[in-house]
């Protein structure tokens, strides 16, 4: 079930990680994400496997696990599998639908591309991401994870 | 610390971090950055204390501590700064200058509309990040600078 282009506009509209992007670019970026739904206890990425899609919860709540513990929440606006998608390498965390969960979503190794024609969308991701390496800077390994991926 | 603009646009030019701008975009740069010479083993930035100044390593060579322990080394093309720059502003690693080490910088505080301004930098810097990121959780030590 997808949902309308101008639905999905709406969507990026209120979503930090647009924020600042001038809506005809939003029309163009709608245009490009594809929607998927998980149901609660689904697992969404998996923690070591290969996998480069990228993720932005619209709807629903999902958790980090590192090692199989819980080590962040997630909800309506958080995204999560940057790290997968930009460096290729195996994913660094879990995480798991804790509800019924709606995201948008870029296919395998899209992102890198998308970034590219987006450049503003880079500057807002890395806020969070910088934030999420400083987390793990002062968490240590354990917790590290808490950044999502 | 002086600003030596004539000096400026090649190690734009020949930084890993500029390569997709093009000349102009560079030379506009240019007057947004200031440059500082550091003697070896001056610190440039310390744990824990306060400071949004994002660099660039033009010249020699720098390492970066944690707690005590050098956990990266740095050389031309490497940056730092940027966690404080973009977040709390409080430095998450010491860097110390192991010889004569030369920068750019943007000056307290400025890495946020300097982005803004010039968003394909973002992408790239993005992509240090999301690789200092991994190292950090899959090894003990912590391997890049704050």
């Amino acid at each position: 079930m997808h949902a309308s282009d101008a639905d999905v506009h709406t969507l990026l509209g209120s979503s930090a990680l647009f924020a600042g992007i001038p809506s005809e670019e939003l029309t163009a970026i709608a245009g490009e994400l594809d929607e998927q739904h998980h149901g609660a206890g689904d697992l969404v990425i998996t923690e070591g496997t290969d996998g480069a899609d990228f993720f932005l919860i619209v709807e629903g709540t999902g958790a980090i696990e590192v090692g199989g513990d819980r080590v962040a929440s997630l909800g309506t606006g958080d995204f999560f599998g940057e790290v997968g998608a930009l460096d290729q390498g195996p994913r660094t965390a879990s995480v798991r639908a804790t509800s019924a969960l709606r995201s948008l979503s870029l296919p395998n190794g899209r992102l890198r591309g998308f970034l590219g024609d987006h450049p503003r969308v880079a500057v807002n991701m890395l806020h969070v991401s910088v934030r999420r390496f400083r987390v793990a800077m002062t968490s240590g390994r354990r917790t590290a994870g808490r950044g999502a991926q | 610390m002086t600003v030596l603009r004539d000096d400026t646009l090649p190690h734009l030019q020949s930084s890993p971090l500029f390569q997709t701008f093009d000349d102009a975009e560079l030379t506009a740069m240019c007057d947004d950055l200031c440059e500082g010479v550091f003697r070896s083993g001056h610190r440039i930035l310390g744990q824990g204390m306060a400071g949004m100044e994002f660099f660039l390593i033009v010249d020699g060579t720098a390492e970066v501590d944690v707690d005590g322990e050098v956990v990266a080394t740095l050389e031309a093309g490497d940056f730092f700064g940027e966690v404080a720059a973009l977040g709390e502003g409080v430095h998450t690693a010491t860097v110390r200058a192991t010889s004569q080490l030369r920068c750019l910088y943007l000056p307290n505080g400025t890495l946020r509309s300097f982005l803004l301004e010039h968003p394909q930098l973002a992408v790239t810097l993005l992509h240090q990040v999301v690789r200092r990121f991994r190292s950090v959780v899959t090894s003990a030590a912590a391997p890049a600078a704050g």
